[in-house]
């Protein structure tokens, strides 16, 4: 056997141990290391590199941002922010048609600009948004869908545990993408909002009225959620304006989210042992994963497939947007079954080098940027699809008289909105990557 | 990537003991975690007040601690996870597999992270006696690699018990066709 055979090989072993419920960072651990046996003809390699990986994998300064930026989250869980954002974005939108959805939708988005995870996102604003769209008698199905939509900002508007592994693997500049996810994400938010506008037309009995709020109470509210705009600010913004890394940024960020919920009194009672174990779990889980693409990836190297592949697509000289519209597809049919991270550090290093031997028309940076912002949309997507989109599952989970039938169904108009969007930013790099050029 | 549910307590003396023993570990990292956000900002505090002229400066080393300290809270927080079902799985064909399938899998899956908890284990230790034969320091503070890679070891250790103990669990569980508990979603 060659080794691109191989390499070609490991594809459905790997994807039959992952659908025999094999944890995926554990699966592609396995499938790397035996990989590099068959390739190198030895254990001896592969053995002696990991004497030092596990640990100089974890303790790689880039990567220390990740779970920094988790116990950011689970601070800003527990503080009290997510309650501040909502009552301030139902002020604002609560008494139009639909409001009290697209007041979760914008609190989400608030929220999502000092939490980088989509599930913790959807799970904190669905504790306090489902309560209160029940009350004004909005359906089930759009009350479940949007949340879970909601949830998906987390991840897009920065910070962005995915972002920052994109651009650990492609080896582009972390305070640009954040830049660059600015816009897409507000546009994400306008778009679900736009959403709930039209689903509220077309089914009037879905959603029902509240009081308008009077402008100094608007004005109350708005000033309430000052906290969050200061850490997000001093996040993003200290990070963009080199004031330090963005290690330090999320360390700040935690420092930041921690002295709010301190403060709210949201660190009582053994909740900052419940934050810490909450970030042990996720952090857990993501460095297995990280370490298991590592050692995967670099059995794929050594057997040239990447290399081979995207010399073979340049060969064929296939348009490069059908080779993109190909990849944007996989990775939407992908989300379907896989979670986003493992989706990236899985694929990146396969579908980053034969894209970038495109011609797109932009500056190989740019051009990085540009993909890393649609490929962060389209595995976001699968989050709120069936079967296992995990935001339907935990909104659902908390929405006990609606049934899931009725969360996906809700949850569809959501996703037709991500893949418009989707469109758009594909078509128009420029809307991503104005903000950059301009910044920069 | 984060969770939601409630995080499920195990049964019987040996899991009590398992559970505390790993949700302690999992609690001094993140004390690593709350030290390396305190370093952090005293050292960007320091910084700052230095660009003012007034006094300070960054803590020298911060970015080698901060490496250190990141390294040792993963390991410490590896058997937690694992305990803790924290694992992303794909649980597409779960339902076609029934309670006990799903149990079958589960073992499974614990049994081949046991034996890659023991392997990583094994070599971390053999990378330990390397570097404390070696004697190699960090650039600036010198503080001997060894430090770090010894108290990885204490996680890596961990990790292979949990493992054996969840291996325990899952071979139970598939006895008594039992469906393991929901997993805390990843």
């Amino acid at each position: 056997m060659s080794n691109l055979e191989i390499a070609l090989l490991s594809f459905p072993v790997l994807l039959v141990l992952i659908f025999a419920r094999m944890p995926i960072g554990l699966a592609m651990l396995i499938c790397g290391f035996f990989g590099n046996w068959l390739v190198l003809g030895r254990f001896t390699p592969i053995l002696a590199q990991m004497k030092t990986l596990t640990f100089t994998t974890f303790s790689s300064y880039s990567l220390s941002i990740i779970p920094l930026f988790l116990l950011m989250g689970q601070f800003a869980a527990k503080g009290g922010m997510s309650q501040a954002l909502f009552r301030a974005a139902n002020g604002w939108l609560g008494h139009r048609k639909g409001g009290v959805a697209m007041a979760a939708i914008g609190a989400c988005a608030g929220f999502g600009a000092i939490c980088g995870s989509s599930i913790a996102t959807a799970a904190t604003m669905g504790k306090v948004a489902l309560p209160e769209l029940k009350r004004f008698g909005y359906d089930g199905g759009l009350a479940t869908g949007a949340l879970a939509a909601g949830g998906t900002l987390g991840i897009l508007i920065p910070p962005s545990v995915i972002l920052v592994i994109y651009a650990i693997l492609t080896e582009q500049n972390i305070a640009k993408l954040f830049l660059a996810a600015v816009v897409p994400g507000v546009l994400a938010m306008l778009g679900y909002m736009l959403t709930i506008a039209i689903y509220v037309r077309v089914k009037p009995d879905a959603s029902g009225l509240r009081d308008k709020a009077p402008m100094a109470e608007r004005l109350q509210l708005t000033f309430e959620v000052w906290p969050v705009l200061i850490v997000f600010f001093l996040v993003v913004f200290g990070i963009y304006f080199g004031w330090f890394t963005p290690t330090e940024g999320a360390a700040i960020g935690a420092a930041g989210t921690g002295l709010i919920a301190l403060l709210n009194g949201g660190l009582k009672g053994g909740a900052l042992g419940e934050s810490v174990r909450e970030t042990a779990v996720a952090t857990g889980m993501i460095f297995l994963i990280i370490l298991g693409a590592g050692v995967y990836n670099s059995f794929l190297a050594l057997s040239q497939l990447p290399q081979e592949a995207a010399g073979w697509v340049v060969d064929q000289g296939f348009s490069p947007w059908m080779v993109l519209t190909v990849i944007l597809l996989t990775y939407l049919a992908f989300g379907c079954v896989m979670d986003s991270l493992s989706m990236i550090l899985l694929t990146v290093p396969i579908f980053f080098p034969i894209v970038s031997g495109l011609d797109f028309g932009l500056s190989p940076d740019e051009f990085a940027i540009w993909f890393g912002i649609l490929i962060l949309i389209v595995v976001e997507v699968g989050l709120i699809t069936p079967p296992v989109g995990l935001n339907l599952f935990v909104i659902n989970s908390m929405a006990k008289d609606t049934p899931m039938i009725r969360t996906f169904q809700g949850a569809a108009p959501f996703v037709a909105s991500d893949i418009v969007r989707t469109a758009i930013l594909a078509f128009f790099p420029i809307i991503t990557l104005f903000l950059v050029r301009w910044l920069y | 990537m984060s969770e939601t549910g409630e995080i499920v307590r195990e049964e019987g003396w040996i899991g009590r003991v398992v559970d505390v023993a790993a949700s302690g570990l999992a609690f001094v990292g993140g004390l690593f975690l709350l030290y390396i956000v305190v370093l952090t900002c005293v050292s960007i505090l320091g910084r700052a007040l230095l660009t003012v002229d007034l006094c300070c400066g960054p803590v020298p080393g911060d970015v080698e601690m901060i490496e250190i300290a990141s390294g040792v809270a993963v390991f410490f927080f590896l058997p937690f996870c694992q305990l803790k079902r924290g694992h992303v799985t794909v649980d597409i064909f779960s339902g076609l597999m029934g309670r006990r399938g799903v149990a079958v899998t589960d073992l499974a899956g614990n049994l081949l992270m046991t034996a890659a908890a023991v392997v990583i284990l094994w070599r971390l230790e053999l990378g330990f006696q390397d570097k404390l034969r070696s004697g190699e320091t960090t650039f600036i503070l010198a503080i001997p690699l060894w430090w770090g890679y010894a108290l990885a070891l204490v996680g890596a250790v961990a990790f292979a018990l949990v493992g054996a103990y969840t291996l325990l669990r899952s071979v139970f569980e598939v006895a008594s066709a039992k469906a393991p508990a929901s997993p805390h979603h990843g």
